[in-house]
């Protein structure tokens, strides 16, 4: 098995809140796993955690086979891992063809800026604006642009249709089948659950730091993904 | 005033804003960049000069352009390796009080370092027959030593303008201004922007230095006065513009060329007040930042 993320034991606490308890999980290459559960269920922190943002942790994180090290965004960054952070978090002294390509690595693969913006028509006629003067949706695209831009091999979504209208959730999910159709592994925090799920091989539900239920998407019954989300073990 | 004159004062106006512009530069993309106010700034500004004073003691015939590259590169050299030491682990506790405070040390050591080895005599950059050499145009006579030194100060502000918002060097310095761990995220090597960002702020105040001493006497002691003008240019540019920092230097040139023109005992004094002034205005209208 080609394992893309390993994940084993993790906990991580801030002061005395346990943000994070015994987190074990592990997704194949090009997999797509959805992640749920309610604020303050720890999805961020975890997601946040691979990033290389947090700069305590416990237990082991290996990407492609190697391990990762607390606190080193740019070490998740080589592994090839990218993050859509919540907020999309865009560098605002930039323009919008700015932030695609600060996202550029060294790392070769399908997404050149070209293919972004073909990706995004909407990139292309709004190159030279400031992220401030985009809509949602339209920072939403730069920040999965710029994302996309590195090349990853792990693609990490957290929020993705957090504040976006439906139709640009739609357009957005859209997107990500040209994504997956590229063989990156997903990771994805919604709060549509149903519409997450759709895209997921599998889904891990979190509750107070810890996952209450791991297993395949297809087949997850809408009363055990409910009994999960509010703390029951399926 | 005759036309002439009013042609004179602007013209040194514009020469002295241009010093001025080039004192704030580096302290403003220090803090701009960094988030540090680099109260070391006035001392590397002092080095430069003396780097410069140095360089003519050795090599007295090395060519001006030559003389202003070893400044600045004997400056960078210092900020950069007083970053990576100093700064940078001061700055690892995300509290600006406390990289603030490192920096006055550094400022302390640096000013104490160079009056103990250079000796705390007033010095000044022998500038040779460029002292006295003038020219003439419509009737008017204006020096080519502040000419000179515009034409350093305005090159020096167009090459940096073109490094931070024309470059992928300038693209990640911005980026890591606005966001450290998101560029980092994407790529950036923080660490490593800080250092050539730093280099860059302490190599510029060796340009100012340098410019300083072709005008007037320096001592290992004037680095406070130099960070005060520094001080007051960068608030009143917008605390880290680079565009702000070139205005706000004009504005104090020219502020003081006409004080000076109207009472000739006036100083600074015109200049600290414009510098209230707009400071009491934008505290009041919330606009600071």
């Amino acid at each position: 098995m080609n394992l893309a993320l390993d994940v084993a034991h993790v906990a991580a606490n801030f002061g005395q809140f346990r943000a994070l308890n015994d987190i074990s999980l592990s997704l194949e290459a090009g997999e797509t796993l959805a992640l749920v559960g309610a604020n303050g269920a720890g999805k961020s922190t975890f997601l946040k955690i691979l990033c290389g943002l947090v700069d305590s942790w416990q237990g082991t994180v290996n990407i492609n086979g190697t391990p990762l090290k607390p606190g080193s965004p740019r070490q998740s960054s080589e592994l090839g891992l990218a993050l859509v952070p919540e907020g999309r978090l865009l560098f605002e002294s930039l323009t919008v063809r700015e932030n695609l390509m600060i996202g550029q690595t060294a790392r070769s693969g399908p997404w050149s800026l070209e293919a972004i913006e073909r990706l995004f028509p909407v990139l292309k006629e709004r190159r030279n604006a400031r992220p401030r003067e985009l809509s949602g949706g339209q920072q939403q695209m730069v920040a999965i642009g710029r994302a996309l831009a590195s090349n990853p091999q792990i693609l990490l979504f957290d929020e993705i249709s957090l504040g976006l209208s439906p139709a640009v959730v739609r357009e957005v999910y859209d997107a990500l089948k040209a994504v997956r159709k590229e063989g990156v592994t997903l990771v994805i925090v919604d709060q549509d659950i149903s519409r997450v799920c759709n895209v997921s091989e599998n889904v891990a539900c979190f509750f107070k730091g810890t996952v209450t239920h791991y297993g395949p998407a297809a087949g997850m019954t809408a009363a055990a993904l409910h009994e999960a989300y509010f703390g029951g073990r399926t | 005033m005759t036309a002439a004159q009013f042609t004179v004062l602007i013209f040194q106006g514009l020469t002295l804003g241009g010093l001025y512009a080039m004192i704030g530069a580096g302290l403003a993309l220090n803090y701009g960049i960094l988030k540090v106010l680099q109260l070391a700034h006035g001392e590397y500004i002092t080095y430069g000069a003396f780097a410069a004073i140095g360089a003519i003691a050795l090599f007295p015939n090395l060519p001006f352009p030559l003389v202003l590259l070893l400044a600045f590169l004997a400056c960078a050299l210092l900020g950069a390796a007083a970053q990576l030491l100093i700064v940078e682990r001061a700055m690892a506790h995300r509290n600006e009080v406390v990289a603030m405070l490192v920096t006055f040390g550094l400022a302390v050591v640096l000013r104490d370092s160079l009056a103990e080895f250079a000796g705390a005599d007033l010095r000044g950059l022998s500038v040779g027959s460029l002292a006295q050499a003038n020219f003439t145009i419509a009737g008017i006579t204006l020096g080519v030593l502040p000419l000179v030194s515009l034409g350093i100060a305005l090159t020096s502000f167009l090459l940096l303008a073109l490094l931070i918002f024309r470059t992928r060097l300038g693209m990640e310095i911005r980026a890591v201004s606005d966001m450290p761990d998101i560029a980092a995220l994407v790529g950036a090597r923080v660490k490593r922007t800080h250092i050539v960002v730093a280099a860059l702020s302490a190599g510029l105040a060796a340009i100012a230095g340098v410019l300083l001493a072709m005008r007037s006497s320096i001592s290992p002691y004037s680095g406070l006065d130099s960070l005060l003008i520094a001080f007051e240019v960068v608030v009143l540019g917008g605390l880290g513009s680079i565009r702000g920092v070139l205005l706000a230097g004009l504005l104090l040139g020219m502020t003081q060329v006409i004080s000076t023109w109207a009472d000739n005992s006036a100083g600074l004094f015109y200049v600290h007040l414009v510098f209230f002034v707009v400071l009491v205005f934008r505290a009041k209208t919330g606009k600071l930042q």
